[in-house]
This record gives C-alpha cells, structure tokens and sequence, in this order.
C-alpha cells in the first residue's frame, strides 16, 4: 500500500495491543470491503498513519508505547495527518474517559464489547460524511 | 473508622482535668482571699483597741498632771477628778473601743477610784486634806500604775502583737490567693494551649486519615476501572468471536451448533452485565456517577422499558401491561431511568410464576408522579425486605429458585432513584405479589390525572 496510489477501497488503519481484537476488528472492516492496515501499539499507529495517511484510524484508548489519547494528539499536530478521522475503542465506559477522547481531537468513539453492526455503521457515518 | 470515640474521650478527660485543676485553684484562692479580708477588718480593729489605749494613757497623764497642780495647790481639786469613771468611759466611747478592752479599763479606773474616795471622805483639814491629797497622789500613781497603766501597756504591747500576727496572716493570705490565682491562670494559659496543640494533632490526623481514606477509595475506584476494562476485552473477543461463527463466517452451522453458540453468547452478555453493574455500583459509592437530565415524559420512558420486557415475559408466559394514569413530564436521565424500569420489570418477570401478571402504573400523588411495578408471584417475608435494597443480597425465593442475578439490580436502582431526588419503596407478603413504588419530583402533569 502506498500514499501515492490511487485507493479503490477506503484504507483503514485498525490499532490495537490484544491481537483477537486487531483481527476481529480487521475481519469486520474487510468484510465490509474496506482495506484494512494493523498496528500493535501507539507508536506503530503514529508512524502508519504518517506513511500511509489512512482515510480512517481506529484506535484503541489503552496501548503500550503512546496511548489512543497522545496518538491523536499527535495525528492532530501533524498538518499533513490532522484532517484524517479517528474513531476510538475503549472498554473504559466512565464518562470522564469518553468526554477525555473528544477533548484530544476524536471524531466517534466506540465502546467494547460492540456489535460488528456498529462498527460498520459508525465507520460508514464517518467515511460517508467526507 | 472506628477511631472518633478514643478521640472524644481523651478531649473529654483531658477538658474535665483542667476545669477541676483551674475550680480548685480558683476555690483556694477565694478562701485566701476571704481570709485575708478578715485578717484586715481584725487587724483594724485592734488598731482602734490600740488608739483607745493611747488616748486612756493621754488621758491618765493629763490626771496626772492635775493632781499634781493640786498637790501643788496650783489649781483647785477637781470634783470630777472623783468621778473619772464618766469622764474615762466617755473617752472611751469617742474612739468606739472594743467591749472587753473597755471593760478591763473601766474595771481598773473604778478600782483606784474607790480608794481614792475613802480617804478622801476621812480628810477633814486642811492640813489632813494636803497629806490626804498626798496619799492620794501616792495611792492614786500606784493603782494607776498597777490598775491602768501596767494593763493599758500590757493590753498595747498584746494589741501590737496581735496586731503583727493578723498583719502576717493576711499577708500570708494575700501571698497565698495570688498565688493561686496565678496557678489558676498558668493552669488555664497550659491547659487552653494543651487543648489546643491536641485538638490541631486531632484535626491534622483526622485530615491524614480522610486523606488516606480518599487515596484508598480512588484506588479502589481505579482498581474496579481496571477490573471491569481487564474483563471487557476478553469478553468482548469472546463474544465477537461468537458473532462471526453464528453469522457464518466460519462455514455454515448446524441447528445443535447455532444453539449451543447462542447459549455461549448470552451467558458472555451476562458477565458483561455483572462487570458494567459492578463499575456502575463502584460509581455510585465513589460519588462519579452524574446524571443527564433531560425533560420527557414517563409515559414514554415506561412504554419503551415494557416493549424491551415483553419478549421475556411472553417467553416465561407472564401478562405484561402498562396503566398510564395521565401524562407526567419528569427531567430525569433517561438512559438510567430506562435501567430502573428494566431492572423492576426483569425482577418482576422473574419472580411471578407463568400465567401470572406483571402491571406498570403511573399516578400523581402530591407534588411527585408514582410509577408502580405490580406483581402477582411469589412476594417476599418482611425480614427479606429490610435487605431488599443491600448489596449482593439475593432473596431466598431467588437462591432457591436458582433465579438469575447478582443482587445488584436493586442497588443500582435506588442510587439513581435517588440522585434524581426520588425514593423507592417496596410492599410485598409470601405468596402475595409484590408492589415496586417509584416516586419522582414532577415537573408538570400534562393530563389532569
């Protein structure tokens, strides 16, 4: 995958540190036809999102290296990456911890356990919107 | 925190100490005090009882002199001279001598008078008269000296003494009251300042204590955040995985397969639900638990909780009906009042039998709307009750049962009740059905009741 390349389908970048959840989350997306970029860890998302420019990311709140609120923060930093959605998963449900992740930049959150119809339904408002 | 009472009563021990320390000082005080009034009031009046000895002493010299100048025959012999007991008492009374003083005076100046008359009743001449004024002046000068004068000096020199005496007692007594009232003051200054010191320690341990309370509930609070997250992501690959097996995605399942899935499912829905009641009941005692407000109407809230508990009562065989009683607007959260009325109604479900009936009413009492859960099934004994709202505290007819649940429900359900300004209270008897009563502040009814 390049930046470069003209994308038939819309590249989401999924980030998160438990591996099931990376691939059931993958799994959905590419079944909902979209083309699906994984990474393990904060800093791993960072640098994908600034290679790859994504047209969504989808980050977990509690990863090792930078958690979901500094990668966004990051990402918004960035001239070049701050226009590029993120949706956020957490299994935080306080409010304090939602209202922290729209605070630092998120566009939608989404929280643990979800239906795989959620997920499309909330990456498709986001991509549809753009 | 067992620790106050200790606290308290040291404060009072310590407190009742100083005040008796300060009340004795302050009575040994007022003791010396009186005594040294005392003191002084005696100490004044032996003074006049010395002045009256100084002025009978005058007196007897200006006698003295007298008899002398008739001795003489200077100056003519004064009748009165005869009679000095008048003219002694007289003197007497100006300086208001005291009554056994004046007695032993007068007693003495009558002894030498008596004398004195008797030879001069004898002297007939002149010259009788000069040597009987002679014997006079002799007899007169000796009684004086032994009757009046020897007991003036020795009732003075006695005056002076005693006079000495009081005067060191009541410096004795005064020395002493000032004393105590310094001791007093020492003791009130030390023991202020003691109660003082203690009670800043107190506050100070009290505002550790608080501060540590604070950082073991925070932890405890971050420790049910962690638990709760730490059960989530398993459970939510679980149920994910689960999803993409009963939607096919892993090859096309049997009936027996989807069944046994289906049942995996809802038993990690179910787990999910105790790790979200457990967070939530963890919120409400944590105090972070906030409410959304939103004014709606309870009619719709209610419609909505009996449509979403319909599929549990239709599958149990239990009648499911609302009541309205009017139109009530309420400015509640209404994603928790939603968790109420689910909580009620699932209980309600529960616990009434198949062919059984489950009634939601809602009517105006006062300034509040009453929302009432109505139940026909197996009710509860009074001493159930009383732990109805508890913890974890599951019912008898629900162990013995083996009816689902944590003992969360109710809990939960009266925390937001609660928040939102409202109570709860339930009525039920054994196998008499059991009635749920809401009460909610009401904004305005929009249908008469």
């Amino acid at each position: 995958v390049s930046e470069t390349e003209p994308r038939s389908r819309p590249l989401v970048l999924v980030a998160d540190d438990d591996r099931d959840i990376l691939q059931l989350v993958s799994f959905r997306l590419e079944r909902a036809d979209y083309e699906v970029v994984q990474a393990n860890d904060g800093e791993e998302a960072l640098r994908l999102v600034k290679e790859l420019r994504p047209d969504l990311a989808v980050l977990d709140l509690m990863m090792p290296k930078l958690n979901g609120y500094e990668v966004i923060r990051e990402i918004r930093r960035d001239e070049e990456t701050k226009a590029i959605p993120v949706i956020l998963l957490t299994a935080r449900v306080q409010e304090a911890d939602v209202a922290r992740g729209f605070e630092a930049g998120a566009d939608d959150y989404l929280k643990k356990p979800f239906s795989p119809q959620e997920l499309r339904a909330r990456v498709q408002a986001i991509l549809g919107r753009r | 925190v067992a620790g106050p009472p200790a606290p308290i009563g040291r404060i009072a021990l310590a407190s009742a100490l100083v005040a008796g320390l300060i009340a004795v000082a302050l009575a040994v005080t007022v003791v010396n005090y009186r005594n040294a009034v005392d003191a002084r009031q005696r100490a004044a009046d032996a003074m006049g009882d010395v002045a009256a000895a100084r002025s009978a002493e005058k007196y007897l010299a200006r006698e003295r002199e007298t008899v002398g100048d008739a001795v003489l025959g200077l100056h003519p012999f004064r009748s009165d001279l005869l009679a000095p007991r008048a003219l002694l008492r007289s003197e007497l009374s100006t300086v208001g001598i005291a009554e056994p003083s004046e007695r032993r005076l007068v007693r003495a100046a009558l002894r030498a008078n008596e004398g004195v008359n008797a030879i001069f009743a004898d002297a007939t001449r002149l010259e009788d008269r000069r040597l009987a004024a002679f014997r006079i002046f002799d007899l007169r000068l000796d009684r004086w000296q032994e009757g009046v004068l020897a007991p003036l000096r020795l009732l003075v020199s006695a005056n002076n003494r005693e006079l000495a005496l009081i005067e060191a007692s009541a410096t004795r007594s005064s020395r002493r009251a000032f004393l105590f009232a310094i001791f007093a003051g020492a003791i009130a200054i030390a023991g202020g300042l003691g109660f003082g010191m203690y009670a800043d320690s107190l506050v100070r341990e009290i505002a550790a204590r608080n501060k540590q309370l604070r950082r073991l509930d925070r932890m405890k609070d971050d420790f049910v955040s962690a638990v709760s997250h730490e059960l989530r992501t398993p459970l939510t690959s679980i149920r994910g995985y689960l999803d993409l097996l009963l939607d096919g995605e892993a090859g096309s399942l049997t009936d027996e397969q989807h069944h046994f899935l289906t049942i995996a499912g809802r038993n990690a829905d179910r787990l999910l639900r105790v790790a979200g009641d457990l967070l939530f009941v963890a919120q409400v005692e944590a105090g972070t638990f906030s409410l959304q407000r939103q004014p709606g109407e309870l009619d719709e809230l209610v419609r909505q909780a009996v449509d979403a508990a319909r599929p549990a009562a239709a599958e149990k065989g239990v009648e499911l009906e609302a009541e309205p009683d009017g139109l009530f607007e309420v400015d509640v959260d209404h994603a928790r009042l939603a968790q109420v009325l689910d909580n009620l109604l699932s209980n309600a479900v529960k616990f009434t039998p198949a062919g059984g009936h489950v009634t939601v009413r809602t009517r105006r009492r006062g300034e509040s709307v009453a929302l009432e859960v109505v139940d026909d099934g197996m009710g509860m004994s009074e001493s159930e009750l009383e732990h109805l709202f508890q913890r974890f505290y599951r019912t008898s007819g629900a162990i013995g049962q083996a009816i689902q649940g944590t003992g969360l429900g109710l809990t939960i359900a009266k925390a937001i009740v609660e928040a939102h300004d409202g109570r709860i209270s339930v009525m039920s008897s054994p196998g008499d059905g059991t009635t749920f009563s809401v009460e909610l502040p009401l904004v305005r009814a929009l249908v008469a009741a």
